[in-house]
Order: C-alpha cells, then structure tokens, then sequence
C-alpha cells in the first residue's frame, strides 16, 4: 500500500475535493484538491503530478478542454469525472486524451480501483487509448464503431462485443504491428477488485478471436508471438 | 353478412358504384326507347313504300300472273295474299297509336288518297295475344305487325301482313354484356378513384398508430383532400404539443436526477470515510438505492429522445457479449438456442433491455438463463430466474416505475426500479412486447418478443 504518487484533484465542489482528497491520502498517496483550471496549472506547474482526477463540468474550461489542452504538452494520466453517464461523454471523454472515466455518483472505492489500474496500466505501457481520437476503425473486413462499441461486419450486421473483448481490442488497433505482451494487455483491462489473470487474457483473446471469425488455430487477425504475446496482424485504419 | 362496409373505402365504392348502375340504366332504357321510335318509323315507312310498290305492280298486271308475283313476294316478314276476305275495322283502333296512324298516313299518301285501304294493327303470333304494338318491341325493335288491305282496280283484294320478326336472341345476350362491361370499368375505376381519396386517410392512420412507437416520428404528409389535409395537420399539431409538453417534463426530471448526483457522492465519500462498518454498509445500501433511482430515471428519460438507428445485430453476439460481460462479474448467465440470421433492431437499446432483464434474474434468482426462440416473424427471447417469481396479481405492477411487491423482497433488493419499464419501453419501440410469468417450474420468465421480418 506504500506509494508516494501524486494525485491531483479538480473539482469545483468544495466537499467533494476534501473528502477526495482525504481518502486517497488516508489510502497512502499524496493528494493535492484545486477548484479550477487554472489552479490546476499552477498546481503542475509547482510539482510533479503522477495522475489527474478531473471533473467533466467545471467552471470557466471545461474538463474536456482542459485535457485536450493538457495532452498537448504531457503524457498524464487523467481520470473524468463525469456527472452524465452516457456513453458521448465517455466516448467524447476519452478522445481527449482521459485515460479513463468514471460517472457520478461514485464511490471513492471505486475510485481508487480505477486510480490504480491506470496507473498500473500507464507504467506498463506508457501510450493512451487516444493514440487516435477516430470514431471508426477498420480493419481486415470489420469496422470497429468507436461510439456504440461494437463490430460492423463487411455486409452491414452488428456484432457486439463484450466490455473485455471491447478494451482488448482497442489496445490492439492503437497498436497495430505491435506485439503486446500478456501484462500490458491486462492493464488495458479495468479491473474492479478482481485482476485479471494470463489465463484471462489468452480466454479473452480467443474469444476475440472467435467474435473476428478468425481461425483459432491458424488465426490471421490476431498472431500468438510465442513467449512474447500477441500481435495485431492487419492493416488499420482510423476514421473520424 | 352485413349490408353496409365497414371500412370508408368499401362505402365510398357502393355508393360510386350504386350511382353510375343506376345513372346508367336510366341512359340505356332513354336511349332504347329513342332507338325504338326511330326504328318504328323508319321500319314504317320502307314498309309502307314496299307495299305501294307491289300494289302497283300487281294493279297492271292480269290474274294469272299475280299469282305468280305474289309468290315471288309472299315472303317474311311481310305476307301477301289474294285470297282474304275483306278486313272488319274496329273504328276505335284506327287512332290508338300515333305511329300505327302515322303508318297508315304513309300509305295512305304513297297509294293515293282515295284507296280504299284497310289497315289494322295485327294480333301478334305465337300467342303474344292482345300485346299488339308496343308490346311486341319487347321481344324485338323493327316496324310494327299490321294487316293491310287494299283493293285493286279490279276489285281483288290483296292483304298484306307484316309478321313481327322472331325476336334476336343475341340481343339481350348483348345488352347484358355491356351492362357487365360497364359495370367492370364502374368498379375498376371508383377502385381506383376511392383508394385515391382514401389513401391519404391510411397515411393518417399508420401514423397515429406508430405514434405510441416513437413519439418524435417525422410528421405526416400534409396532402390529399381538404379535409384530410386538415385532419393531417391536426394531427402533426397535436403531435408537436405531446412531444413538447414530454420533452419539458423530461427536462424537469432529468435535470433533477442529475443534481442530485453531487449531493449522492458527497455521501459517498463521506460514508467511505466512515470507521464504523455497520453504519457504513447501511448507508451503503441507502445510497445504492438513491442512486438507482437516479440513474434509471436518467436512461428512461434518455430512452425517449433515443435516435439510435436499426441495424442487423447478431444476437448470438450479442448474448455472449452480455454472458462474457456477467462472467466477468462473477455471475452466471446460460444461453440456449440462436438465431438462423441477423436481427433488425437498436443494438444498444436491445442490450439494454436484455441488460435489464438479466440483472433482474440475477438478482431474485441468482442466475438467468436466457432461451432463444425464432419463427418466421417473430423472436422470442425468454430471460428464466430461479426465484420465488411474482404473485400472479402482480405481473403487470412489475413494470410500474418502482413498484414495490412484497414487502420483505423490496426491502433485501430495492425492488424492480424503473429497469422493466425500460426495458419494455425498448421492446415497444422495437414494435415488440415484454411480459412476466411464472414458470410453472418455479421462478420468473421475461418474454421479450421482436418483430422478425425477413
């Protein structure tokens, strides 16, 4: 439970910041709570700050634009707070470069799962999902609809995908040609309590696999590296 | 049987239809007995110039070859003949019908005034007895039956008589088939005319009916006749003011729900903060159900502005999807049966609604099996608990926005919430249903139903 990491906290509700801000530090991080953007800065601008929890709907910037203003200049990862809920924002969210997004209410348990798994994920493999803020992704025959999360086959049915397979999937578009070892596909995975398992990871993918129509013994999609990991195996292409 | 259609269209034919009979009748029987007037006349008069013709011939001829002659002539339908003995003359029958008196005229005039003709209407044949001339016309239209007699300057008689002809047996036939043809075009075209007419009202129709789908369909065509064109726009008012006065009642609601997402966290916070374990899980529960409330009652108010387009959707896909999902949770799902080929709905909203139902199973009846049903039109979808299920009173309460049952259950679980309504909202939307039963098993069965066109 040891940690120094540095949390900082945007929010403009005054409890919030303090409750927030006492819990991450009574859980071993050190925690830092400002109301605005502008505050947010100067708090960067005084320290190091290992992730951002930044609330959606702040006065003066919003937290979107701020995170999209913040990407431009570093690699942080940021957690949205958002008090909506629903999918755009979450989507819209994540193309700004949030690394992850948790809706309001929430509890602080939940929050500090989330703070460590992408933390945990950002040390593993230090690029965010919005390597590509693109709406659609095509790929060998399939279309990835960003939005709804879900496959569009070449003749036009929907394919769902589970919320795993969905995240698995994504690492793997941002990484096309890419081998991704076991590890660094797990921490794209969010885990509550429960971390996902190697096992988990190799089940995941074969039933991605399947979902893809992709041969599970001679698979063409998605490649087993042996002793390394998996590789995406086919041409990308991002649509916005 | 009934005598009047029930539906506009099938009235509006039998009136077109009774109209244009009728209309037509009166024309055919007007133009019949103009048609028979003519013929009379004109049959009258040939008639009259054939019989002043052979007088003649046989006045300059001698006895003998009369005989001749009148053989050669004695022919249908007109009789001649020497040896009749003179007619007697009813005096009233002379002036009883204008066109016999104008036949006679005729005569009288090509054979000179002062013949002595005998002319009288004839007693028809063939036991039309007493029918005489407009009676005849029945069976056919020509000149009229009469006996004429006239004397030679010798004082021979000579008698003519004009035989009605046997009536045309393809006359009627004809008529009929008109009658028919006629009709047929009537039909055809009132058909036609009615549907063009009504057609505007189906319009209408459909539109009030999918209206209870998707209370923000496009608005109805404002065409066709004037007052279908103002039942139309009547419609597409009163379609605008529900939507408007929906919408303000959502933005009321919705806008409550989301402020009270901050007051809810800093509960949270605050409780996770709590050292007491009792009082913290208490509150816990507390705030899981505030915050149920809430966010259900934000994606029931999402649900009716929802735009999501229909598309083909593998639901085998979409079954495992949500499987996979609940597994990763540590939950049970079981899926049994697929569908032979893709089906046409809101992927999203569909998975929500399924969402819905398994968390309900799962809930009441630690695990759900989800039976997959498929017939031509349809997709039956059964989402089965392993529950107490519902009193059988209160099935249909179940969709209620957060009914409560028994009073013990809804304490342990927070009752159904608003999730059944959702989610039967979701399958009307698709033009389907949702109902509870109890398994006679035991436990509860969701049937989602879905339309299933090919």
């Amino acid at each position: 439970m040891e940690t120094s990491d540095h949390v900082l906290v945007v929010d403009d509700d005054a409890e919030i910041r303090r409750l927030l801000g006492d819990y991450l530090r009574k859980n071993g991080y050190r925690a830092t709570a400002v109301a605005d953007g502008a505050a947010m800065w100067a708090a960067l601008a005084r320290g190091k700050i290992d992730l951002i929890v930044l609330d959606l709907m702040l006065p003066g910037q919003d937290g979107l634009s701020l995170c999209r203003k913040l990407r431009a200049e570093s690699d942080t990862p940021v957690i949205m707070l958002t008090a909506r809920g629903e999918e755009t924002d979450r989507v819209v969210g994540l193309e700004m470069g949030a690394d992850d997004y948790l809706a309001k209410p929430f509890s602080a348990r939940e929050l500090l799962a989330r703070v460590k798994t992408v933390l945990r994920r950002y040390r593993a493999l230090p690029m965010h999902l919005r390597a590509d803020d693109a709406t659609s992704i095509r790929f060998s025959g399939w279309t990835l609809d960003v939005r709804s999360r879900h496959l569009v086959s070449a003749d036009g049915v929907v394919t769902p995908l589970s919320g795993a397979e969905f995240q698995l999937l994504r690492a793997f578009l941002s990484h096309p040609g890419q081998v991704l070892s076991r590890d660094q596909l797990m921490s794209f995975a969010k885990g509550r309590e429960s971390e996902p398992f190697e096992r988990t990871i190799d089940l995941r993918v074969s039933r991605l696999r399947q979902r893809l129509g992709d041969d599970g013994a001679e698979p063409r999609i998605i490649k087993t590296v042996r002793g390394q990991g998996y590789v995406l195996a086919a041409p990308v292409t991002m649509e916005r | 049987m009934r005598l009047v259609p029930r539906s506009l269209f099938g009235r509006l034919v039998l009136v077109v239809l009774a109209g244009l009979a009728l209309s037509q009748l009166a024309t055919l029987y007007i133009n019949q007995t103009e048609r028979d007037r003519l013929l009379y006349r004109a049959g009258g008069m040939r008639l009259a110039q054939q019989i002043s013709d052979i007088v003649n011939l046989l006045d300059s001829l001698p006895g003998a070859e009369r005989r001749r002659v009148v053989a050669v002539f004695n022919r249908p339908p007109l009789a001649v003949s020497l040896e009749r003995p003179p007619l007697d003359l009813p005096a009233d029958e002379e002036e009883s019908d204008f066109q016999f008196s104008s036949f006679a005229a005729v005569l009288r005039y090509t054979l000179g005034e002062d013949a002595k003709i005998a002319v009288r209407q004839a007693h028809p044949p063939h036991g039309m007895h007493g029918e005489r001339i407009r009676g005849q016309r029945r069976g056919g239209f020509g000149p009229p039956a009469f006996t004429v007699q006239v004397p030679l300057h010798d004082g021979t008689l000579v008698t003519f008589d004009s035989s009605v002809l046997p009536p045309v047996g393809t006359t009627t036939l004809r008529l009929a088939l008109t009658l028919a043809v006629l009709l047929a075009t009537v039909i055809a075209i009132s058909l036609i005319a009615v549907r063009w007419v009504t057609g505007p009202l189906t319009v209408l129709a459909d539109a009030a009916e999918k209206l209870g789908e998707n209370i923000n369909r496009p608005p109805v065509p404002e065409t066709g006749p004037a007052e279908v064109q103002r039942a139309a726009r009547s419609f597409n008012a009163m379609q605008r003011r529900l939507s408007r006065s929906m919408a303000e009642r959502s933005r009321v609601l919705t806008a409550m729900s989301h402020d009270l997402k901050t007051p809810i966290t800093r509960m949270r916070l605050r409780t996770d903060l709590l050292e007491d374990q009792a009082v913290r899980e208490k509150f816990d529960r507390d705030l899981a159900e505030m915050e149920q409330m809430v966010t259900q009652t934000l994606e029931f108010m999402r649900d009716a502005t929802d735009t999501e387009p229909v598309q083909r959707v593998d639901l085998t896909a979409l079954l495992e999807s949500l499987q996979a999902d609940y597994e990763d949770m540590g939950k049970e799902v079981r899926i049994a049966g697929r569908l032979s080929r893709p089906l046409a709905a809101r992927p999203i909203a569909l998975r929500r609604c399924l969402t819905n139902l398994v968390d309900n199973a799962i809930r009441y009846g630690a695990r759900a099996t989800i039976e997959v049903g498929e017939d031509p039109s349809r997709v039956t979808l059964r989402v089965l608990d392993e529950g107490s299920g519902i009193p059988e009173g209160q099935l249909e309460r179940a969709f209620e926005p957060f009914f409560r049952g028994d009073a013990s259950r809804s304490r342990e679980t927070g009752g159904f919430g608003l999730g059944l309504g959702i989610a039967r909202n979701i399958a009307r939307a698709h033009g389907g249903d949702l109902i509870l039963k109890n398994r006679p098993e035991g436990g509860l069965a969701a049937i989602l139903t879905l339309p299933h066109s090919s």
